[in-house]
């Protein structure tokens, strides 16, 4: 068994609902993800030790936390664990600098071999920028500067096991881009498993090395990020608004017009240049359907620059609205396939079928990483 | 001030300042048991806890008599083990004391200690704070305004105890007798003059401290959540 594997399976009640599940989640980033009320918190809970399954075992990196069995059971605060709660809690009567403290002083008296195995004070402190809340009250301060102090502090508790319930919700998507990145980068200097509760497709997207999939106490789907994702085409917990993820690499920096190139198998497109990336990092780029334009010849005087051309898998044409669905099999790459949302109108204008070639045109792609 | 006032007067002080840090000991753990457990003895304690709120002094002080004399076993065990009785003595007046402002001590606590989030808890064991960790550092700065007013309100209502005295500790001059009953005496024996001195001072005393308790909650609101 790896050294850090988080082994579990545990049947419970929780509310109207039966939680079942049983996983093995080893080093990395899993997004778990799923709509409200699916079990994703009670989870996160029982696997902390906040609160104890009806029948069930968890074991960390080969040591027993719970086991209803032989009515084992490791109290929460002898678990290496960081926890994040929804809504970013601190204590209430400390200031930012002292929540910090305690984190750091605890950590340190628990597991005094591992000073240096992640970050200090200071560095936790610049990296998040916080030295102007340092003084501050949590009752001063807003959502989002709670969950980066939250998330801080969970890191200052040198965790070997991070669990994280919506960590980044309240932040702005500049904040979130910077936090996700320090996550990507903690997690290659100190590998550890992280698990990462989030409504928010982008998100996972960006973190996730694999992604488990939760509805109403069950794990439905799990495997790598962008399978998964495509999968359940983010319908799950995401408002309905589908899409698809794709893994493309930075293939050229053109300064001149500001746009990089990203290579999606043999297909090239052009989205804005983002700084932090450099040719030949690895991406994942999500397409919304509803972004993407069909055609069944190549465009010619159309503003839309990206094109990727297929054939069509299938089309889904639901009745009870005026939509449809149409998958397309990307050349070169059969096994992505790229959601369109257009009309059923125009599925007939255009005697759409199955097998057909087809121009996809995307007029907006979100860069997930 | 006559001399035997001045002595009723430091051994009531006495008797309050004993009888609170007793309670103080022994009513936080049991405020927080009942803020914090779902066993379905918890109403059965808590009625326990607020008896001396409605029952008549004179009723529980009867039953302490009963209790604590020299020939039951408490009492015996008592004068075995110290050579002295549990009534009318100081001792038995701090115990009799203690029973009677359990509530005052432990209600004030169990809903400072009710007002806590779990979360706050939660976090600092995630963090690896042991539950007695936990608790100095998270729940008693947390629940500062409840110790405050748990502490004044047991204080000054042992200040202004009567009747449980009268039955368990009489009125024995530097041992048992307090204002309260110097007040009595005085007035059975037609000295309003030292009956007003000492009255005034348990009224000044008594509002001073209350005053203080509500001066303290609005300057110092703490905030929980």
């Amino acid at each position: 068994m790896s050294d850090s594997m988080l082994d579990f399976t545990i049947e419970t009640q929780v509310g109207e609902m039966e939680l079942q599940v049983s996983e093995q989640w080893g080093i990395g980033v899993t997004g778990l993800f799923g709509p409200s009320g699916s079990g994703k918190t009670s989870l996160l809970r029982i696997i902390a030790g906040f609160t104890k399954p009806k029948t069930g075992k968890i074991a960390f990196a080969g040591s027993v936390w719970t086991d209803t069995t032989t009515r084992q059971f490791r109290a929460p605060h002898k678990r290496p664990v960081g926890f994040v709660h929804q809504g970013g809690h601190l204590l209430p009567h400390l200031s930012v600098l002292q929540n910090l403290q305690f984190a750091n002083t605890r950590a340190a008296n628990r597991a005094p071999s591992d000073a240096s195995r992640m970050p200090s004070i200071d560095e936790i402190v610049t990296a998040f920028e916080l030295d102007d809340l340092l003084v501050r009250k949590p009752e001063t301060l807003s959502g989002g500067e709670r969950q980066r102090i939250a998330l801080a502090q969970s890191l200052l508790g040198r965790p070997k096991l991070l669990l994280l319930d919506e960590p980044l919700s309240a932040l702005d998507q500049k904040r979130k881009t910077q936090l996700l990145a320090y996550l990507n980068r903690l997690q290659k200097n100190h590998p550890l498993p992280i698990i990462y509760v989030s409504h928010d497709v982008a998100e996972i997207s960006q973190v996730a090395n694999h992604v488990a999939i939760m509805d109403r106490g069950k794990i439905i789907d799990r495997g790598e990020t962008i399978d998964v994702l495509n999968r359940h085409g983010f319908q799950t917990g995401s408002g309905g608004r589908s899409g698809t993820l794709l893994a493309g690499t930075v293939s050229e920096h053109d300064e001149a017009t500001e746009l990089m190139g990203i290579s999606i198998g043999p297909h090239k497109i052009k989205l804005p240049m983002n700084p932090s990336l450099t040719v030949g990092d690895m991406l994942r780029i999500i397409v919304h359907a509803n972004d993407v334009v069909l055609s069944t010849q190549a465009p010619v005087g159309l503003s839309v620059q990206n094109t990727l051309t297929g054939t069509i898998a299938s089309i889904d044409a639901n009745p009870s609205t005026p939509m449809a669905t149409v998958m397309i099999s990307l050349d070169g790459a059969q096994d992505v396939k790229l959601a369109a949302r257009i009309t059923r109108a125009a599925v007939t204008a255009l005697s759409l079928r199955e097998g057909q070639s087809i121009h996809a045109l995307i007029k907006t792609a979100v860069l997930a990483r | 001030m006559t001399a035997p006032d001045i002595s009723a007067l430091l051994l009531t002080l006495k008797l309050a300042l004993a009888a609170t840090v007793i309670l103080l000991l022994i009513g936080t753990p049991i405020a927080w048991w009942l803020a914090r457990t779902q066993r379905r003895a918890k109403p059965v304690i808590e009625a326990i806890v607020a008896l001396p709120l409605v029952l008549p002094p004179t009723v529980l002080g009867f039953y302490l008599l009963i209790a604590l004399n020299p020939k039951s076993p408490i009492g015996g065990l008592w004068l075995t083990l110290t050579g002295d009785t549990l009534t009318f003595s100081f001792s038995g007046l701090v115990l009799a004391s203690v029973l009677y402002s359990l509530p005052f001590m432990v209600q004030p606590l169990q809903s400072a200690f009710e007002t806590i989030a779990r979360k706050p808890m939660e976090l600092a064991a995630s963090l690896g704070a042991s539950p007695l960790d936990a608790f100095f550092k998270v729940a008693v700065p947390a629940s500062a305004r409840g110790f405050v007013t748990a502490t004044v309100l047991t204080f000054a209502h042992t200040l202004g105890e009567f009747g449980i005295v009268l039955m368990v500790g009489g009125n024995i001059p530097e041992r048992t007798r307090v204002i309260s009953i110097a007040v009595y005496e005085n007035v059975e024996t037609l000295q309003y003059a030292q009956a007003h001195a000492l009255s005034m001072i348990l009224l000044a005393l008594s509002f001073s401290v209350l005053l203080f308790v509500y001066i303290f909650n609005r300057r110092f609101p703490v905030h929980v959540g």
